[in-house]
């Protein structure tokens, strides 16, 4: 009998590829069922730091297990409804037929803020002008108090709520806007605006103000007279904001109850502050 | 057939691994068009094939994604072929060991660049010459692409039997015409490298994201411009219902002008093999 190849070493590499398989097959079934406690958060990536500091904090305290997943608002909705999270969130208002179907829970509130490159003179823009830009009826910084250089408009990917809140804000369609440049999350939008310097652009305020600190050089411009902090959006003088919310289907169960009386605590609190969040209630 | 069970045994094995990638194939067509038939049973074909991509506005056009795709991977073949050929030719035919082994680990180094830090290159480097704009993509392709072009190209020359060469030389023509020779002996490994990039390049996403603009209206050269990749890349996270479904249908697009180039090349390859 002719021997097709040298079997021993066959076997061996049979179980080479085989054995490690077999063993993850096994430790992905043993960590599912290890788990009687488990609170299952999916949804917006603005949320995602205030969550991911909280699921620690209440681990360390209490050792309830909470797992957060990003992926935008409206996958967090949809998650939530098909009962594929315990809790959803959401960095939006919510439209008046999702508001139907779910309980929602306020945790926080969050600017949108307009950026530019530090090297730029232009400090204020109004809304009308942001409109005005972002349609392209004005093109050149010198038409709003600037250096005589084009505009190049950076806009948001559909289905981000910071676009949403955005749109909400300036009263533009989608479809009117005329832009250079669209950008996934925030931080694709703070790494092309800081490279562009004739770049306009809107974030997260509280992403931003994280950014700004370590050195990146934006600069936040005020909206209609009035300087974007925290305070300024808790006092809602500043115009262009969205909430936060963790959303859930039905009566929250008792880990996700944890959750949110830890969110809306004191420890919550902190945790929002220093992520440069407003708090409700404040 | 009297076969041991062993030795069945193996070669059930065998038959399963080579099976593997038919399935995997398979397997990945039915996932994305059982995803993206929603889009097709609930937008018409009009459009699908219109000229806007506005997902909040209900607008799902894949025509100005398709264009940007192949218009961004066309421009980049033609930066890609003249350099990566001129520079597998030179390597062949005129570079000495140590040339050959230096700008052989130079390419090879670029090619295993993560598509990421290229990205990220063309940003702070092509961006500010060109804004963000096809002109950028096709550059960051081009980038991408050519070391593939070179490497493969250049082992497909290095198989050129260089008593042939050697022959031709001892006519006493001049270079073009020994590259000539080398060329028309190599063109079936030219032709798979030049595949291979094409494809590379109609499925590269991370870097083209960085530079494109990803504004999903028709391509011109200094205008922003939006692929199938970077628009799954930038909208496939927030994406729900038949939005979602639509981004699946540009992902099976995608799959589809792979294999079609692969085939495609393939074919062209026969032909050449039988002239």
């Amino acid at each position: 009998m002719i021997r097709f190849v040298d079997t021993h070493r066959f076997r061996a590499s049979l179980a080479a590829v085989l054995l490690p398989l077999a063993l993850a097959a096994v430790a992905c079934r043993g960590s599912e069922a290890a788990r009687p406690q488990e609170v299952r958060i999916s949804g917006a990536s603005t949320l995602y730091p205030i969550l991911q500091l909280a699921a620690e904090q209440l681990r360390a305290d209490t050792g309830l297990r909470v797992r957060v997943q990003a992926g935008g608002s409206t996958r967090g909705f949809e998650d939530t409804v098909a009962g594929r999270n315990d809790l959803g969130a959401m960095a939006r208002e919510l439209t008046p037929e999702e508001t139907s179907e779910v309980r929602k829970y306020p945790i926080a509130y969050d600017g949108v803020g307009v950026v530019v490159h530090r090297s730029n003179p232009v400090g204020e823009l109004s809304t009308d002008q942001l409109r005005r830009i972002y349609r392209k009826e004005v093109t050149r910084w010198r038409e709003v108090g600037g250096e005589d250089a084009p505009i190049v408009v950076v806009s948001k990917a559909h289905g981000h709520a910071t676009l949403e809140t955005f749109l909400e804000h300036t009263g533009l369609r989608s479809s009117e806007l005329e832009v250079d440049v669209v950008g996934g999350d925030n931080a694709q939008i703070i790494r092309v605006v800081a490279n562009t310097e004739d770049a306009i652009g809107y974030v997260s305020l509280a992403e931003v103000l994280h950014v700004i600190d370590r050195g990146t050089p934006l600069e936040l411009l005020r909206l209609d007279g009035v300087e974007p902090t925290p305070a300024a959006v808790a006092d809602r003088s500043y115009p262009m904001f969205r909430p936060l919310y963790l959303i859930s289907k039905v009566e929250p169960s008792a880990g996700s109850r944890r959750v949110l009386d830890f969110l809306l605590g004191d420890g919550g609190r902190r945790i929002i502050e220093q992520g440069l969040y407003v708090p409700v209630g404040s | 057939m009297f076969r041991s069970a062993p030795e069945r045994g193996r070669w059930w094995a065998v038959g399963v691994a080579g099976a593997a990638p038919f399935v995997a194939v398979g397997a990945i067509a039915v996932f994305l068009l059982s995803h993206g038939s929603r889009a097709l049973g609930e937008l018409s074909i009009g459009t699908l094939a219109g000229r806007s991509w506005l997902p909040l506005d209900g607008l799902f056009g894949l025509a100005p994604l398709i264009l940007g795709t192949l218009a961004s991977t066309l421009l980049a073949l033609t930066l890609a072929i003249p350099v990566g050929l001129a520079t597998a030719l030179f390597l062949t035919l005129h570079a000495g060991p140590r040339l050959r082994t230096a700008v052989d680990s130079a390419v090879a180094v670029l090619n295993g660049t993560p598509s990421v830090v290229i990205g990220l290159w063309g940003l702070t480097w092509i961006v500010p010459l060109v804004g963000n704009s096809l002109a950028a993509a096709a550059l960051v392709l081009a980038l991408m692409i050519t070391p593939t072009l070179t490497l493969l190209a250049g082992a497909a020359m290095r198989q050129v039997p260089a008593e042939l060469l050697e022959a031709v030389r001892a006519l006493g023509v001049g270079n073009d015409v020994v590259a000539g020779v080398l060329m028309r002996h190599a063109r079936l490994g030219i032709l798979g490298a030049v595949t291979l990039a094409a494809t590379r390049g109609l499925g590269e996403a991370v870097a083209v994201a960085m530079v494109a603009g990803n504004v999903g209206t028709l391509p011109s050269l200094f205008g922003p411009v939006a692929t199938l990749t970077t628009t799954l890349i930038l909208e496939f996270d927030s994406a729900v219902g038949v939005h979602r479904s639509a981004l699946y249908l540009g992902a099976a697009l995608v799959a589809a002008l792979i294999g079609t180039v692969s085939v495609w090349g393939r074919q062209l390859q026969r032909r050449a093999e039988s002239p």
